[in-house]
């Protein structure tokens, strides 16, 4: 009974998080559905016309360039920062936990109006001010996600444990942070890049149709054709969910590649044992 | 005996908080020191002092002859042991140990063989390249200890190391920790709150209290001859009496006054006469069985409590007693330290 409850409860979510994916997949690949409760006919015409538009293309490349450099900016300069703060500067931790939540607060139209208001007579491209907005909205989920990763392995502990060996920064960084945070910077990571992926607001606010990314596009397409924007959206979840697998199969690679490591060092542990 | 380890007026205050106060030791080659204190007391924090993991604003530190005070952790040759093991959870059992010689660039031969000498002394060795999130508490401590030991460091500290542990590992591994101590001949300092572990296992014992050392003793005169009321009262058991409350029963102390504090411990109280003893009138409360010894609770008649231990064998207590207590038991302790704070 109480199998069947569990079973009935997870197959009702996953009927509720999977019917509109569906019902947009079928309405990107229907050639009308208007006059009945079901499609008159099924077409890949939409899907087709898209991968044949330079513009989709185009926002598809401007997107992907946007959530790649803002990943990276995230790792270069973030991730970094807060590995130093976890270990050298605890006390601050409570202090920013909070800081960084000042994003959720300030509504994205008063972000982008001040924004405007202080760089749109400056020097400076609106595209790094948009790097920057994005970088902004970025460190809850980057912060937290870091942050609760390194409390959870005991970050600071671990590397205090190594600089008793006697072990210089550099090799500690190689061995013992970045085997240890793979899975909370693996999710930060993936969170980062689909979030500013499907960035609409600061983007269409900040600069709108100069970079026309992948979500301007698809509002675009949307008030010229429904099926259009249904097969974008599709597209867009394909290429998320491609991007993440990919992720994930990366990190199972590396964590094999050490177990092989391992296991070709054991001949040698048993040489030693029967030398013994 | 040349002093291997030596700490002068160390001092470290976090904010306002005064965490050491002027804390001044020393510790000799090969010996198995231990501090013990409540919680708070600040002997982790001086354990982390001693590794470089914090810094104290005050105060110098020595080491074979050389300071160290203003040395970077890894430069200090100082081995840590603590006390949730802090082992790499992406390594082997092998490769923990062998962390810290890759490091010092060794050759792989020596690596080898030194990690399985350690391994061979902890009895780890078929769990070499066994993930070390595999291993029990008491198998990650030993890796702990062996990955310590592996750079060879002039002292060892142990922050705790047994305490997350159940009581008979625990007891295995105090064991242990002692025999690697003396093979080795290593100089340990080790931290615990448990003063059971402290005297068991230790060469000297330096009690904390509040940021300072109170008594620095070997086990046995720590517990016959503790130097204030709080080593009195936080080592062992004991009765204590004020001086009103001991002229009421015998007049030997009378000159002392009220400066001062006395102490029996409950296993030195005796239930038949003695000579030269004085007695106590008593009313049998309870009785407890601590394993090899039954606890016997009295109370005077004036509702004070003393307690008495006697091994298991012992059942003739009736219920309404005299107990004797020689005056040479009594452990006669100043308390001036106390009235001046």
């Amino acid at each position: 009974m109480k199998k069947f409850l569990v079973t009935l409860t997870l197959s009702l979510f996953a009927i509720y998080y999977l019917s509109p994916l569906l019902a947009t997949f079928f309405y990107a690949s229907s050639t009308s559905w208007e006059k009945s409760i079901l499609p008159d006919d099924f077409t890949l015409q939409w899907f087709v016309q898209l991968l044949g538009d330079r513009a989709f293309l185009g926002a598809v490349g401007r997107s992907l360039l946007l959530a790649t450099l803002m990943t990276m900016i995230v790792f270069i300069v973030l991730v970094p920062t807060m590995i130093w703060i976890h270990l050298y500067f605890p006390r601050w931790d409570q202090a920013l936990q909070k800081i960084v939540l000042l994003p959720y607060a300030i509504p994205g139209v008063i972000l982008v109006t001040a924004l405007l208001r202080t760089y749109s007579k400056s020097n400076i491209p609106m595209f790094f001010v948009l790097l920057g907005a994005l970088f902004i909205s970025m460190l809850p989920i980057v912060y937290l996600g870091i942050s609760n990763q390194m409390k959870l392995v005991n970050m600071k502990e671990l590397v205090e444990a190594a600089e008793t060996l006697g072990v210089p920064m550099f090799p500690i960084i190689r061995s013992v942070l970045i085997p240890n945070l793979k899975v909370g910077t693996t999710l930060v990571s993936l969170m980062v890049f689909s979030s500013v992926f499907g960035e609409y607001m600061l983007t269409n606010l900040l600069i709108g149709g100069r970079f026309e990314t992948l979500r301007i596009y698809m509002l675009r397409r949307m008030n010229e054709n429904g099926h259009v924007a249904s097969a974008v959206m599709i597209l867009y979840f394909l290429f998320l969910l491609v991007t993440a697998f990919s992720i994930f199969y990366f990190n199972k690679k590396q964590t094999k590649k050490i177990v092989v490591r391992e296991k070709m060092e054991e001949p040698v542990y048993e040489k030693l044992l029967n030398h013994s | 005996m040349k002093n291997y380890l030596t700490t002068r007026n160390l001092s470290l205050s976090f904010g306002d908080k005064k965490i050491l106060k002027d804390i001044s030791f020393d510790v000799q080659k090969g010996e198995f020191v231990t501090l013990l204190g409540p919680s708070g007391c600040g002997k982790s924090t001086l354990l982390r002092c001693i590794a470089g993991l914090e810094q104290p604003q005050e105060g110098i530190l020595e080491l074979d002859g050389e300071e160290i005070q203003n040395r970077p952790t890894r430069e200090r040759d100082i081995g840590f042991v603590f006390q949730h093991y802090a082992l790499f959870p992406t390594m082997t059992v092998f490769e923990n140990v062998a962390f810290g010689l890759k490091a010092r660039k060794l050759e792989k031969g020596t690596i080898n063989q030194r990690v399985f000498r350690l391994l061979d002394l902890v009895q780890l060795t078929e769990f070499a390249d066994t993930n070390v999130q595999r291993l029990s508490g008491g198998q990650k401590q030993r890796v702990a200890l062996a990955r310590a030991l592996a750079t060879e460091p002039k002292i060892l500290l142990l922050d705790e190391p047994l305490s997350a542990l159940d009581a008979k590992i625990r007891k295995q591994l105090q064991k242990d920790l002692r025999h690697i101590q003396k093979e080795l001949n290593m100089t340990m300092i080790f931290v615990t709150h448990d003063q059971e572990e402290a005297m068991l296992i230790s060469d000297r014992v330096f009690v904390l209290e509040a940021g300072e050392i109170v008594q620095a003793s070997s086990p046995f005169e720590l517990y016959t001859s503790p130097e204030n009321p709080f080593v009195a009262e936080f080592i062992g058991n004991n009765v204590s009496f004020d001086w009103e409350e001991l002229n009421e029963y015998t007049s030997v102390f009378s000159g002392m006054g009220n400066r001062h504090l006395y102490y029996v411990r409950p296993e030195l109280i005796a239930t038949r006469e003695t000579k030269g003893a004085f007695r106590i009138p008593v009313k049998l409360q309870s009785v407890s069985t601590l394993g090899n010894i039954r606890r016997y609770r009295f109370e005077t008649n004036r509702g004070k409590e003393i307690l008495v231990d006697r091994l298991n064998d012992w059942h003739d207590i009736p219920e309404t007693h005299f107990l004797y207590i020689d005056p040479e038991d009594v452990i006669v302790v100043d308390v001036q330290r106390v009235v001046n704070e």
